[in-house]
């Protein structure tokens, strides 16, 4: 076999067809087109939102309650007891956070709204990259004396105060007195717009010990716990299970450390991105019986062909590898163009979530290699066709 | 004497479709030696395509044995009938049978790429070959460039490019007005004279004059072989033929065509 003579033959086959050349390579330049862009795609977003995550704190612990299984009682919550003895138990627990949940309504002067009054601990502000202006965040102090301080979102303050500064101002939630310390910007993370936002611009934050105060209850609705560094993440859940399950034996409680929700979302991720994939990888298939189909006219177009070369010495492995290269080139074409034109998408995806999106090498060459395998495969029925004509027959074809 | 090129001894061939058996042949003996122009002649149906068929190792016979060049070919498996037809046998069509998308030189280099030949060395000899056959300036023309009488020959160049022992040509000039065919058929007459065996199948006796030498197949036999007495030179009858000024039919398009 002569490879580069047998290029030759293909790409001056293909330029005498030009039209019909790149209707057949569609099928796979869609194919591999959308298969290379789910996979960048998907990678990207994967790798931006666990990036994101672990930004959040890569030791981090929440506690939540859960319906118990098996019993229709209320859920069993955590409280103050609980805060006080976990880091006592847990030793490698460097602080524990708090988050509570009050719906009501807000007022300022006139101006009134619904919002949710949030009770948070001090660390909260660091360790969800809160972004405060104008004004500041509320210290542990002032979380552990109760003071009647609050943080609001920024679409709160421009309902309640408009283009007045809210800053040192007084506003009122669930009827209780706070002053505004400070403005919370909105979160700008591909989380918080990929799923609609935490919407801290909706919300009006305050020390925690503040709204378990006004709630009149000990319960608290989620823990957060933030681990020593270096410590292991699994036995520090283990530890914490093994606690709940004695302090609280009626009740069921969530344990998830950021590894298992970055483990769970990639997991997920990943699911999506092979299951889309495969149904683009179909369009592979498609595409190459498309080549076949064309393949087959081809040979038959090309009886005459068959059979002179033949006559001047073709032998039957000469033929066959024409015109399997010829099927192996076009779909490679297409392949290639797929790649490139794939570049678009991807482009325009990682523009709109504002993510760093590339297409990477491997997958470029699991493309090439599926288009030179799709080709084989449907080339290599035509090409034999061809390869078993009788060189007396292919002559006299008309 | 030397020995023949081409030598068949009881050669038939049997073409079976169901249960009827056509002999196509019924025994041929036939000697060739180099050197000579040898004219197959016969009425269609009498056999001679199958017998072009099998001396251009296309075919092999159902009883008989070929020999060319010495060595036994009838034989032989289909990849090594291959190498004899593109080493021994260079093949002129009725209908050229140039591949169109290539350049004139491109088609006459074809059979050098399954002897295997370089590229550069492809490029010389095909360029040789369009010389020979006086072609030398329309090389990198494609056929639908050129007029009938320039693509046979062009294909004569294709089946002269590998210096095979002999030269088959099937109706060389069924294709072609009566000038163009005359020219084809000095072109052979002189690649004969210089030494190339020529062997011509044809329907037509004034062709066939050309030859040195006719051999008359009917019914799977061959009834006839003797040499020419009256042998038609070519280039005699092209002098008597165009008076000058007259329209070149050389330069019109060949009827029919290539085919696609």
């Amino acid at each position: 076999m002569n490879l580069w003579e047998n290029l030759r033959l293909a790409w001056e086959a293909l330029m005498s067809n030009r039209l019909r050349a790149a209707l057949t390579m569609l099928g796979i330049i869609i194919g591999v087109g959308s298969v290379i862009a789910i996979i960048a795609i998907g990678r990207g977003t994967r790798a931006a939102v666990i990036g994101e995550i672990q930004s959040l704190g890569g030791n981090l612990i929440s506690i939540f309650p859960m319906q118990p299984s098996g019993s229709e009682g209320r859920f069993e919550m955590l409280n103050e007891d609980d805060l006080d003895r976990l880091p006592l138990v847990v030793p490698e627990i460097r602080e524990v956070m708090t988050q509570d949940l009050l719906r009501t309504e807000v007022r300022h002067g006139a101006k009134r709204r619904r919002a949710d009054l949030v009770g948070l601990s001090a660390g909260y502000a660091e360790a969800y990259r809160m972004t405060i202006s104008p004004g500041r965040w509320f210290t542990r102090e002032e979380d552990a004396a109760g003071a009647r301080v609050a943080v609001i979102g920024s679409k709160v303050a421009e309902d309640l105060f408009g283009s007045e500064d809210p800053i040192g101002k007084a506003i009122y939630a669930a009827g209780y007195p706070f002053t505004v310390i400070g403005v919370v910007q909105p979160d700008t993370g591909l989380l918080a717009r990929a799923f609609g936002g935490f919407g801290l611009e909706q919300m009006v934050m305050a020390p925690g010990t503040t709204v378990r105060r006004i709630t009149g209850t000990r319960d608290i609705f989620t823990v957060d716990v933030v681990v020593k560094d270096g410590a292991d993440l699994d036995q520090v859940v283990q530890d914490i299970k093994a606690y709940l399950k004695a302090a609280h034996p009626n009740g069921e409680f969530g344990v998830l450390s950021t590894q298992q929700i970055t483990q769970a979302l990639s997991s997920v991720t990943g699911i999506l991105t092979g299951v889309i994939g495969a149904i683009a990888a179909i369009s592979l298939v498609v595409g190459g019986v498309g080549i076949m189909n064309i393949m087959l006219v081809s040979v038959t177009e090309r009886t005459r062909e068959i059979g002179v070369r033949k006559a001047i010495g073709a032998r039957r492995s000469d033929i066959l590898w024409q015109f399997l290269i010829e099927a192996v080139v076009i779909s490679v074409s297409g392949g290639l163009i797929g790649t490139a034109l794939a570049q678009v998408p991807v482009w325009l995806v990682g523009r709109a979530l504002d993510i760093p999106l590339s297409i990477t090498w491997d997958a470029v060459a699991l493309a090439v290699g599926f288009s030179v395998l799709v080709g084989v495969i449907f080339g290599v029925y035509p090409a034999s066709k061809a390869a078993a004509l009788d060189p007396i027959e292919a002559l006299r074809y008309e | 004497m030397t020995a023949p090129l081409i030598r068949l001894e009881g050669v038939e061939k049997v073409y079976r479709s169901g249960s009827i058996a056509v002999h196509a042949l019924r025994g041929i003996d036939l000697e060739v030696y180099p050197g000579e122009f040898v004219a197959i002649m016969g009425p269609s149906g009498s056999g001679k395509s199958t017998l072009m068929n099998i001396i251009g190792c296309l075919d092999r016979p159902t009883a008989g044995a070929y020999y060319l060049a010495g060595r036994r070919v009838s034989d032989l498996t289909e990849d090594e009938l291959a190498y004899v037809r593109n080493r021994q046998i260079g093949f002129v069509f009725q209908t050229f049978n140039l591949l169109p998308r290539m350049t004139a030189a491109r088609n006459v280099e074809q059979p050098l790429i399954y002897a295997g030949v370089g590229p550069a060395e492809r490029r010389r000899r095909a360029l040789v070959a369009l010389e020979r056959v006086g072609l030398g300036d329309r090389a990198h023309h494609k056929p639908n460039e050129l007029s009938g009488g320039q693509r046979q020959r062009v294909a004569i160049a294709r089946a002269l490019v590998n210096e095979p022992s002999i030269i088959l040509a099937d109706e060389p000039t069924g294709n072609l007005d009566s000038r163009s065919g005359e020219e084809i058929m000095a072109l052979l007459q002189q690649l004969n004279d210089e030494g190339v065996t020529i062997l011509l199948v044809t329907h037509e006796p004034d062709i066939a004059a050309h030859a040195r030498r006719v051999v008359t197949v009917r019914d799977g036999r061959i009834t006839g072989d003797r040499p020419v007495t009256e042998r038609l030179l070519a280039r005699e009858v092209l002098a008597n033929m165009a008076p000058g000024g007259e329209l070149r039919w050389e330069d019109r398009p060949a009827a029919g065509g290539e085919p696609a």
